[in-house]
């Protein structure tokens, strides 16, 4: 029995440490953060060399990088989709929006905690961030990925009404 | 332009400056009144939105329609009562007016007769507090109601 679970365990090291060489990352553009992403995936900056690509559909990604405010409208197709991706997943808020609403912080639309609602394993901060902030935060998310420590998926499995009443509160599901 | 503009339009015009000229008219020759623009070479509708006059109790509805033509701009006002406010549709004027109704229905609660989508939720979905641009809307009160924030201390460094 020991030594199934050490073996186990040893899998999924091994896997996660092959996982976080090859992620793909489902970009949710609805805001103008959204502005740093052609430079961070194009030659400049390419993010491409750290296995990240930009991808079409939320089945097969990975990452869902949230590029700034996020409203009520956004938010309930933000869940579908989050909802629709398969674990292991990752989730990056992207933005000081993401964090506490930003210069949107009185608005009457705008969710001011993205953690709230869906699981988020690594903010980055700025107005708008840089291509070298955003890469920066790729390599916290890789780094997570490695120790086991990105587990925002187990968290939303394992704390699913709290989510779902925070997100409720909001949407008048 | 300006002639021609008062020739076709009941109402009040302003030149302003050459290139801007204002239109006042009553509520009910609004949409005859873009209709006669519109023949005047004024093919574009640019804006169409409302001014919350709440110490007059007023609407003011705003359009802004361009001639691609003469390079004039031509802004088309009128007023209307702030309770039950109703204007009616242009789409079959400008058909671009559709989405901006729809906006003028959400944002403000002004219905607009003759459009199929006119007060449906566009952008704010379970909307069910007061229409959020009009001036009584306290918008800092709602989000903070609403919307948690995060309590957080700032350091410098
Ligand atoms: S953080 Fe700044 S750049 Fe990003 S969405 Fe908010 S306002 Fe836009």
């Amino acid at each position: 029995m020991e030594l199934q679970e050490t073996l186990e365990e040893g899998y999924v090291e091994i896997l996660d440490h092959l996982r976080k060489r090859s992620l793909w990352m489902l970009q949710y553009c609805t805001a103008c953060g959204a502005m740093e992403i052609p430079p961070t995936i194009t030659s400049r900056f390419d993010a491409e060399r750290f296995g990240i690509a930009p991808f079409v559909t939320s089945r097969q990604s990975d990452i869902l990088l949230v590029t700034g405010y996020v409203n009520i409208k956004t938010l309930r197709r933000l869940i579908t989709v989050y909802e629709q991706m398969l674990p292991p997943k990752y989730v990056i808020g992207f933005g000081s929006c993401t964090i506490n609403g930003g210069i949107y912080w009185d608005s009457y639309a705008i969710v001011k905690r993205l953690d709230l609602y869906l699981p988020v394993d690594v903010y980055i901060a700025g107005c708008m961030p840089t291509p070298m902030a955003v890469l920066e935060g790729f390599r916290t998310l890789m780094k997570l990925i490695d120790e086991g420590k990105a587990n925002g998926w187990k968290k939303y499995q394992e704390n699913y009404e709290y989510y779902k009443e925070n997100q409720r509160k909001v949407l008048k599901w | 332009m300006v002639e021609e503009i008062k020739r076709v339009v009941v109402g009040e015009v302003v030149e302003k400056r050459p290139q801007r000229i204002i239109v006042k008219v009553e509520k009910e020759n609004f949409a005859s009144t873009l209709n006669a623009l519109k023949a005047l070479s004024f093919n574009r509708l640019n804006l169409l939105t409302a001014v919350d006059f709440i110490k007059e109790n007023q609407f003011e509805i705003v359009a802004l329609v361009y001639s691609d033509e003469k390079k004039v701009m031509t802004i088309v006002k009128t007023r209307i009562p702030r309770d039950n406010p109703e204007i009616e549709t242009l789409i079959h004027i400008y058909p671009n007016a559709f989405k901006y109704e729809v906006e003028l229905g959400e944002m403000f609660g002004i219905r607009v007769i003759g459009n199929p989508d006119s007060m449906k939720p566009f952008v704010l979905e379970g909307w069910g507090d007061l229409p959020p641009l009009r001036k009584d809307f306290d918008s800092i009160k709602y989000a903070t109601e609403h919307y948690e924030s995060r309590n957080v201390e700032v350091k410098y460094d």
